[in-house]
């Protein structure tokens, strides 16, 4: 019970400091001080307390898209292990449903797009389309890397199947594996390379300008969802980077932030290192990775030949 | 037991009938036609969901005349699975047939403005009452038939009556050249079929199946021969990919119903086939299940890729049909990689996740296709770029259409995931298996390859209908076609309701559809061991459903709170002040697929042609770009020339003499004399 | 130290990825010299140092891994950055087969090679089926670039790569170092080093001398 407990408050709570950790080292790395860490509270607060403006054009769609995505990325939420080992819903296939939930928050999200009528936000969704169409599959052949060497596919016991009994020796599938879902991770989240989310002009956004037409409560939903994203990324990166102390709970919520928080430093240290990739080459960055993960699979198959 | 399909048979077919007697007034064909084929329907359904959930089988003889093969039927688990898809989609497009045709000035599809300004006498139905009741009556008729002759013949009445109903609206050089491309493609597979059921016969000893199955499994030339002969026989019928060529011609050409029909449920009659014969053929060598994975996947992406190509609602949704059977191919090759290396758990997951898919792609393609027709009766056209902001003057059907794309993208928590989730879990655990036995990598590699695959063609079937759903139901109309639309009457609004509910349900409990296909399933797994049911699969699903639409409702809660006094303004969308907005300046169907097919350019041609000003100043511009089906135009197109331009030569003895026919008559007279008469008989 | 063997090849094999997706030509020879670092330690990695190995096979060892680094990692990278800046060129204009493509290609390139590696009969068990894998899949990247790329600076880079392939399946079928093997490969190197050589000053003699490729085109 309290393990539920602490894994809905850290659902809730939680993702938005990541958001202020990135802002906080991408202004350092731009020689500012920067907004303070709990800066992303306050703008939802604030959020929460506007009104709304809603287009002419626009439809029940529209009002419903936010909700909708939110829920979505909610109920994903609780089929991931945060703070333990297993997570509050844990079945064999959530591996499937997970991703398929994220899939079915970038749809709605998507028409909700297109019902504005304007090309700007016509334009993100295309784009979003594209690239969602080819992360896809390098997320779910990076989990297959994981999934295929425990002989699991449900979260809780492909992490109890983690090899950390034997830490001498490496395993290059599980670093591929976290290097792809990395990519992916910048790629679903609209992180450069991929895509610049602190850029406002229209032409060169794909899921700002998706987004560009909510306002007040709804645009508060949207953001604490695109938080709830990274932070559940992340969260996947952690329990495949760490040894979980399994048997503490608070030692576990420990662990998760710490290392939830060092992902978003490196995000934000990626971001301000690299420039965005042309719109072009981002099929070539998410196919790229998607052969990688391949490459894992490979050696996978390589190790369970031999 | 088979005494309710001859029943629902003989309604069908009587009430078919009694439309041609009636077919001097549209409305009373129509009335007994449609009220036939729904009793029918409910008939049928009842009594296959009946006996898939208590099991049993039965056959039955009855009096033959011709030489060959004798009047065998028979029912079992697999037939009547394939009874029930067919029953239930064919009732759904009965009742939306009465309400399509049923006014015909209301509607602006079957007597558009653009082609007769003058009154137009509405076009007789009666005859195409009559081929729907002869198709379904021949599809049931394919599923019960226990004889491989009375099989074909079942074949073939379902082909000739498919081109009648293609060509309904004849009058139309595209349709009259599409039923042409779809009675050749029908032909060419029925000629394997004839090879393949004659090859089983002489294996068995006669035509009948009991024999065909008691003689044991050929060996493994017959075998082969009977694989490649079946999949690429029953695959044309199907639509696998480089097979598929007719599908969008005719599914485009035909009426909104047939259309559902055909592409739910008569293309779904090509996997019967390849399943049936494959319960013949005993147990599979492993290429088998590579080649069925290879096939579904090269299906999968390409149709889908094709789909996000076209303008026209209907191509694109037949696209999708070559999509789907794709995904139809992968599950019955994870199900045959899982009878190849000796593991029921995976066989079973493969062949269920197949069998549902064919029961949720003819449930959300029959509503997409109603849809359409809908569409299509509301505008007059079905061109992509001509509509726009329906949604607003069609709640219903954008409703419906928006449940039946998310379905068919595979999305939770609706049936297309749920088929999905059981393919997934078969690859799964079929490469856990196989990586554990050394030297079984071109499997390992097939089962691996289906997650990307899956993942790669939900992807792009969810940008498809995103394009499809958000150009024709949201934004503005493009032009003025959309003027005056409005929801169908309630005969069309009914069937695309209980289609979109059944997405619904069978997505929110999965439990109860997956009864239906356990029994199916393992009578094409054989074997003597029991195996485990399916609902632990998919037993927490409904629990997901349930958090899913709890959040949803919490939110809407908080945000009902949150907004209660809050102003709400409403004003036209930010053109960043851009003052002039036109509904023109909306993001196009091609526009938003340009960046989704860009990477796959080696894949998918599409040939631009642009006229595009030169110079400083603006002047006329022009802009066509169609996508190019690389099968019809690379191979097909240049076959069939090479052909003819051979057969031209040939043709030169027919001069229209009519000396030189009699003197053929003659020469061949003399030769067969010569031939036959010394030796006292050849 | 012979777990960290695979490591190290699955960074060989994502280096070569990597030279697959990039037409910046500064970025494919900054990944041969990372190759290069790589390969000095892949034989440190196979074979493994322990307390009982003698002292001058140790010595042996770190001497191949210098050599190895200072040639691959330090000399050839320096010459080809010389040559670029000579001739002010900096990206692989469109290859033959688009990079898109190139990446789906070489990913099954990569898939044969593993499939070549496992499926050999026993009585090769001894080699390191991974490292033969790695090393084919290299030596087929090395092939393909050669054949995809226009431009001389990238065929050599290519050749590069398949030498390093070489070297790693040499390693994987001899399991030990062997000196042939190493003074081949090395020679060889010299070889390309000097071509270039060859290339850069030629170039900066006669800049109208159109080479294979863009510059007659861009002329």
């Amino acid at each position: 019970m309290i393990e539920y407990g602490v894994h809905v408050l850290l659902v809730v709570l939680f993702p938005l400091l990541m958001l202020g950790v990135i802002g906080r080292v991408k202004a350092l790395f731009a020689g500012r001080q920067g907004p303070r860490l709990l800066q992303p509270y306050f703008d939802v607060w604030k959020l929460l307390h506007k009104g709304a403006v809603y287009s002419t054009t626009t439809s029940w769609t529209f009002r419903a898209a936010p909700i909708v995505s939110l829920a979505t990325l909610l109920t994903a939420a609780l089929l991931l292990p945060l703070a333990s080992g297993s997570a509050p819903l844990a079945f064999s296939g959530d591996i499937i449903v997970f991703a398929y939930l994220l899939g079915l928050g970038r749809f709605v999200t998507m028409i909700a797009a297109l019902d504005t009528g304007s090309s700007f936000e016509g334009m993100g969704a295309s784009r979003e389309a594209a690239f969602a169409a080819l992360a896809e599959p390098a997320l779910l052949l990076a989990l297959a890397i994981v999934c295929v060497s425990a002989s699991a596919i449900s979260f809780h016991e492909v992490y109890a199947a983690l090899p950390w009994g034997s830490w001498g020796v490496p395993h290059p599938e599980i670093l591929v594996a976290v290097v792809v879902i990395f990519g992916v991770l910048l790629a679903e989240t609209s992180r450069v390379p991929v895509d610049d989310p602190a850029t406002h002009l229209e032409l060169t956004m794909i899921h700002e300008v998706m987004v560009l037409d909510h306002s007040g409560p709804d645009l508060a939903l949207i953001h604490c969802g695109s938080a709830l994203k990274l932070f559940l990324f992340a969260a996947l990166l952690v329990h495949l980077l760490v040894p979980f102390p399994t048997d503490s709970l608070w030692l576990g919520a420990l662990v998760l932030c710490t290392g939830a928080l060092s992902i978003a430093v490196l995000v934000g240290v990626v971001e301000s290192s690299m420039a965005r990739l042309r719109l072009v080459q981002v099929p070539q960055f998410l196919v790229g990775a998607s052969v990688l993960a391949a490459i894992g699979l490979l050696v996978v198959i390589v190790r369970g030949a031999q | 037991m088979i005494w309710p399909f001859a029943l629902a048979m003989a309604i069908q077919l009587a009430s078919g009938i009694a439309a041609l007697l009636f077919r001097r007034s549209n409305r009373v064909a129509l009335a007994i036609g449609s009220a036939g084929s729904f009793i029918a329907s409910l008939i049928g359904v009842t009594a296959a969901g009946q006996l898939l959930l208590s099991g049993g089988s039965a056959v039955a003889a009855m009096p033959w005349q011709l030489p060959v093969g004798e009047l065998l039927v028979g029912v079992d688990a697999l037939s009547a699975f394939f009874l029930l898809c067919i029953y239930l989609v064919s009732g759904l497009s009965a009742v939306y047939a009465a309400g399509y045709f049923g006014d015909p000035s209301d509607s602006k599809a079957v007597a558009p403005k653009a082609v007769a300004p003058k009154a137009v006498a509405p076009k007789a139905v009666a005859p195409m009452v009559f081929s729907f009741a002869l198709l379904v009556v021949s599809m049931a008729g394919i599923t019960l038939a226990r004889d491989g002759v009375l099989f074909l013949v079942a074949w073939e009445l379902m082909s000739i009556s498919g081109f009648f109903l293609v060509t309904f609206e004849h009058e139309r050089q595209e349709v009259r050249s599409a039923g042409t491309v779809y009675l050749i493609a029908s032909h060419v597979g029925v000629v394997l079929l004839l090879i393949l059921f004659m090859l089983l016969a002489q294996h068995g000893g006669g035509f009948s199946f009991a024999a065909i199955t008691a003689a044991g499994a050929p060996g493994p030339y017959l075998a082969n021969a009977c694989f490649i002969l079946a999949l690429v026989g029953f695959g044309t019928k199907a639509g696998f990919w480089s097979l598929h060529t007719w599908l969008p011609e005719a599914h485009p050409a035909a009426p909104s119903h047939i259309s559902a029909t055909m592409s739910g449920v008569m293309i779904k009659l090509g996997i019967y086939g390849v399943l049936r014969v494959l319960s013949f053929l005993g147990p599979p060598p492993l290429w088998w299940s590579v080649s069925v994975i290879g096939l579904g996947v090269v299906s999968g992406v390409l149709g889908v890729l094709h789909a996000l190509a076209q303008h026209d609602l209907k191509r694109l949704l037949a696209y999708h049909s070559v999509e789907n059977i794709g995904i139809i191919a992968i599950g019955i090759g994870v199900g045959l990689l899982g009878q190849s290396t000796g593991a029921p758990v995976v066989a079973l997951l493969g062949y269920a996740g197949a069998l549902l898919h064919t029961l949720n792609h003819g449930l959300f393609k029959g509503l997409l296709f109603h849809g359409a027709g809908s569409v299509l009766h509301a505008t007059g056209t079905k061109s992509l770029d001509e509509l726009g902001g329906l949604g607003r003057t069609m709640p219903i059907t954008a409703v419906t259409f928006l449940i039946g794309s998310a379905a068919i993208s595979g999305l939770p928590p609706l049936n297309g995931f749920i088929s999905e989730l059981l393919i997934y879990l078969g690859a799964f655990r079929g490469a856990a298996v196989l990586q554990s036995e050394a030297g079984q990598s071109p499997g390992t590699v097939a089962a691996l390859a289906v997650i990307p695959a899956l993942a790669l063609i939900g992807g792009l079937a969810a940008a498809c209908f995103v394009k499809a759903y958000g150009t024709i139901f949201l934004g503005h109309p493009r032009t003025a076609a959309c003027d005056g639309a409005a929801d169908p009457p309630p005969g069309m609004r009914l069937p695309m309701i209980i289609g979109a509910a059944l997405c619904v349900a069978i997505g929110i409990w999965p439990a109860a559809a997956l009864r239906l296909v356990e029994r199916p399933a393992s009578l094409i797994i054989g074997g003597a061991e029991p195996l485990p049911p399916l609902g632990q699969f998919v037993a927490a699903i409904p629990l997901v459903a349930l958090v899913l639409v709890a959040v949803v409702i919490g939110l809407i809660g908080l945000r009902y709170a949150l907004m209660r006094n809050r102003e709400v303004a409403v004003g036209p969308t930010w053109g960043c002040g851009y003052e002039a907005p036109s509904s023109r300046m909306q993001y196009t169907a091609a526009s938003f697929a340009e960046p989704v097919l860009e990477p796959f350019a080696v894949a998918l041609k599409r040939p631009v042609h642009a006229d595009l000003p030169k110079g400083y100043f603006p002047a006329a511009a022009n802009y066509e770009q169609h996508a190019v089906d690389v099968i019809a135009e690379y191979v097909l197109a240049p076959a069939s020339f090479g052909l003819l331009s051979a057969l031209r030569k040939i043709r030169v003895i027919q001069t229209g003499h009519m000396q030189l026919y009699l003197g053929f008559i003659l020469m061949t007279i003399v030769v067969l004399l010569v031939w036959y008469l010394p030796g006292g008989g050849g | 130290m012979t777990g960290y063997a695979g490591t190290l090849l699955v960074v060989l094999l994502a280096l070569d990825l990597y030279m697959i997706s990039t037409s910046r030509l500064g970025a494919c020879i900054r990944a041969t010299a990372l190759q290069g670092v790589v390969l000095a330690v892949l034989p440190l990695a196979l074979t493994g140092i322990s307390s009982s190995t003698p002292t001058s096979e140790v010595l042996r060892l770190v001497a191949v891994a210098i050599a190895t680094l200072c040639v691959k990692s330090g000399f050839i990278p320096w010459l080809m950055f010389r040559t670029l800046r000579g001739r002010g060129e900096s990206r692989e204009f469109e290859p033959f087969v688009s990079l898109h493509l190139s990446q789906i290609v070489n990913g099954a390139l990569f898939g044969g090679a593993f499939w070549i590696a496992i499926s050999l009969p026993p009585a090769w068990a001894h080699i390191h089926t991974m490292g033969l894998g790695v090393g084919l899949a290299t030596l087929f990247v090395g092939l393909y670039m050669t054949i995809n790329r226009r431009k001389e600076i990238s065929q050599v880079l290519g050749f590069l790569v398949l030498e390093s392939g070489v070297m790693v399946i040499g390693w994987a079928l001899l399991r030990q170092p062997s000196f042939i093997i190493e003074v081949g490969a090395l020679l060889d190197v010299l070889v390309a080093a000097m071509v270039l050589g060859i290339l850069a000053t030629g170039l900066q003699a006669s800049p109208d001398e159109a080479g294979v490729g863009e510059e007659g085109a861009q002329a």
